[in-house]
């Protein structure tokens, strides 16, 4: 598995945003969902992941209900607000004028 | 390996049965109008519950259901918080039998497991087939769930025929026998009228014909082999912590 990576401050809302797009996910499953599509690149662990979700959920973007795992055990499900969506529109036109502009530097390089 | 080495760091043997690090069980006493606060959560390597039946705990125990566990009927409303730690590295998988290992310790409980021809039900497609709609590849996530959207409301994600079964004996309070035959995973929301609230959603069905209307999933009540655990001794007051 590849080593992981340090996340680029304000990169963590839009990776749990992006995850929640397509369906609900417990905490833990965001986590691992993330560390899967990444290839272990990205690994979240609980003490920021938590937070993270606490503050997304704070700021209206998420929604957290209460559910229950084929398994049985109850965990607390995220899912996407339409503020959250919008939101994560925005996050990405972000994301994607950031990596213009750092490509452009490492370009530069050459 | 990982936890082989965690077990080894909290003493434990490898062979030997799964315990918590340290546990708590304190009696509740009865509230005078009969309602409690009730929460069984495992959160950061603690359990906590808090007002539990002695019958709910059981279920997390031997992982059943309600209608799974033959005992006295004071079971059903004795009450305990219980704290305990989970050992470090300890999956939440591992939690019933450390459970399990708790419970013998404390109540004196025996049990044993058998097979009752029991009231359950068949789940089979409709005539119509089904209605739920088939959830998108998400080979990641494999594992379906369902989200309480409030009284009467489930929202399912990714579940399997199994799972849906499952999910709707808690609901009964029957065993619920798959027999859809429908191997995919689904995604659905499903509204009905619990029965001690249908008079105040006169607009929803019960839970059988919300199914059936919904899903396009039929219950058929028959008997049936149902695994049963028979407590055939417990102690009510459990020994000191």
């Amino acid at each position: 598995m590849a080593k992981s990576a340090e996340l680029l401050q304000g990169t963590l809302d839009l990776l749990i945003l992006r995850t929640l797009e397509l369906r609900p996910l417990h905490g833990v499953g965001i986590g691992d969902r993330i560390e899967q599509v990444t290839g272990g690149v990205f690994v979240i662990g609980p003490g920021s992941l938590f937070p993270a979700l606490h503050r997304l959920e704070g700021r209206g973007w998420i929604k957290g209900e209460w559910g229950e795992l084929e398994s049985g055990r109850r965990a607390k499900f995220y899912a996407l607000t339409m503020a959250g969506r919008k939101q994560l529109v925005e996050e990405k036109r972000n994301w994607r004028r950031v990596n213009t502009a750092i490509n452009q530097v490492l370009a530069e390089e050459l | 390996m990982a936890m082989a080495t965690a077990l080894a760091i909290s003493g434990q043997g490898i062979d030997a049965p799964l315990r918590f690090e340290v546990a708590s069980v304190k009696a509740v006493e009865p509230t005078l109008d009969g309602r409690y606060m009730i929460r069984m959560r495992v959160n950061a390597g603690e359990l906590n519950y808090s007002a539990a039946s002695l019958k709910q705990i059981l279920q997390q125990a031997y992982e059943v259901r309600d209608f799974q566990i033959a005992g006295p009927d004071w079971m059903a409303s004795a009450r305990f918080d219980v704290r305990a730690k989970v050992p470090a590295g300890a999956p939440v998988t591992k939690i019933p039998e450390m459970l399990r290992s708790l419970l013998a310790e404390r109540f004196k409980i025996s049990s044993h497991s058998e097979t009752r021809d029991l009231p359950m039900y068949e789940l089979i497609v409709g005539k119509a087939g089904p209605k739920m709609k088939e959830s998108a590849g998400d080979p990641a996530a494999p594992n379906g769930f369902t989200i309480n959207k409030g009284p009467g409301h489930l929202e399912g994600h990714m579940m399997s025929m199994a799972a849906l079964a499952n999910t709707l004996a808690a609901l009964l309070g029957r065993q619920v026998a798959d027999h859809t035959g429908l191997a995919g995973r689904y995604d659905f929301d499903l509204q009905y009228a619990p029965d001690d609230i249908a008079a105040t959603m006169p607009d929803r069905l019960p839970l059988l014909d919300a199914v059936q209307s919904e899903l396009g999933l039929k219950l058929e009540a028959r008997k049936g082999p149902v695994k049963v655990i028979v407590i055939d001794h417990i102690e009510k007051t459990p020994t000191e912590n």
